[in-house]
């Protein structure tokens, strides 16, 4: 008798530890499904604070020789801009092969001059290569916009991934 | 004077997520009057400038709210954006092309766009108080028969 009395309290001090392991997972999982993952704006404009997230926008990368090609969809404004430009100086610091750099803006909807800066900022990092920055498929709005900021003067443009690696050249 | 139709008040934080909610919000309330499609686009692009100013300049980084009123007449609207930021010193300069404070990737041009795209601008900014930045546009329809 008086070893059953000792061992009950153990088994119960068990049951509330495996009961507090249980409760702790489920917790974490569901804590996860409402996760976000907010990137600094401050952090990109060199002031901290004031989150967001990245949205409304989609990349895709491929090289094509010595040319890394950015097909973008969506809206290219603060908020955005900061994923494209994480996205493209990350593929281009880990290939110092990549010359070039074309823009696919084919499905680009809106753009302010926060997307604006950050397509002059990529065209600065690759002219700094000796490279070339072509724009394809720009839609009126966005060529509109282009244009006031006086892009069209530093960046070529064409109607196509095929002419706009002929008008670049190099290797591909 | 012109009578109020219709008038709209949003406040949000200076989260960069909400400047492309503000500018499609305010491009569906402008579309009662007879803006074309071209016009809506360009007040879609004054107001992400100016609410983009807000969170950059205004905030600078600091999270703060961001006030976007908007009022309908039968002739305009008029969309004032305003933060309690930091203030402009040199309200004028602000607006000349290419200015920035920030030179890095910013281009100068969020004023330039504004003023180019809107009827009228205005700002109003006081050191440590914050910016009122209000503008206004007519459809192109309005400004031919005015």
């Amino acid at each position: 008798m008086m070893e059953e009395r000792s061992e009950a309290p153990l088994f119960s001090v068990l049951l509330s530890i495996l009961g507090a392991g249980i409760y702790y997972i489920f917790a974490k999982i569901s804590l996860k499904a409402f996760e976000v993952s907010p990137i600094s704006v401050g952090d990109a404009m060199g002031v901290p604070g004031c989150y967001m997230e990245g949205q409304r926008v989609e990349i895709a990368t491929k090289r094509v020789g010595e040319t890394l090609i950015v097909v973008l969809e969506g809206e290219l404004d603060l908020a955005t801009a900061q994923r494209v430009r994480d996205t493209v100086d990350s593929v281009l610091a880990d290939d110092a092969r990549l010359h070039h750099l074309i823009w696919d803006l084919g499905q680009v909807g809106f753009i302010d001059s926060s997307g604006l800066g950050m397509l002059l900022g990529r065209y600065k990092k690759i002219r700094a290569r000796k490279g070339n920055v072509v724009a394809i498929g720009a839609l009126e709005p966005v060529r509109r916009m282009l244009k006031m900021a006086g892009m069209e003067r530093i960046m070529q443009f064409a109607d196509t991934e095929e002419q706009a690696l002929a008008r670049i050249g190099g290797k591909h | 004077m012109e009578t109020v139709t219709n008038r709209v008040l949003m406040q949000f934080p200076s989260n960069a997520a909400n400047i492309g909610f503000a500018r499609t919000a305010i491009a569906v309330f402008a579309s009662q009057l007879d803006f074309t499609l071209d016009e809506l686009d360009e007040i879609k692009i004054a107001v992400s400038e100016a609410v983009s100013n807000a969170v950059i300049h205004g905030y600078q980084g600091c999270v703060g709210q961001i006030s976007v009123m908007c009022t309908l007449t039968e002739n305009y609207i008029e969309i004032c954006v305003q933060d309690g930021g930091k203030g402009m010193a040199d309200v004028e300069k602000a607006l000349e092309p290419a200015f920035t404070t920030q030179p890095d990737e910013r281009m100068g041009l969020g004023l330039v766009f504004v003023k180019e795209y809107m009827d009228e601008v205005s700002i109003d900014s006081a050191i440590g108080k914050g910016t009122s930045l209000i503008m206004r546009k007519s459809p192109v329809e309005a400004r031919v028969g005015s």
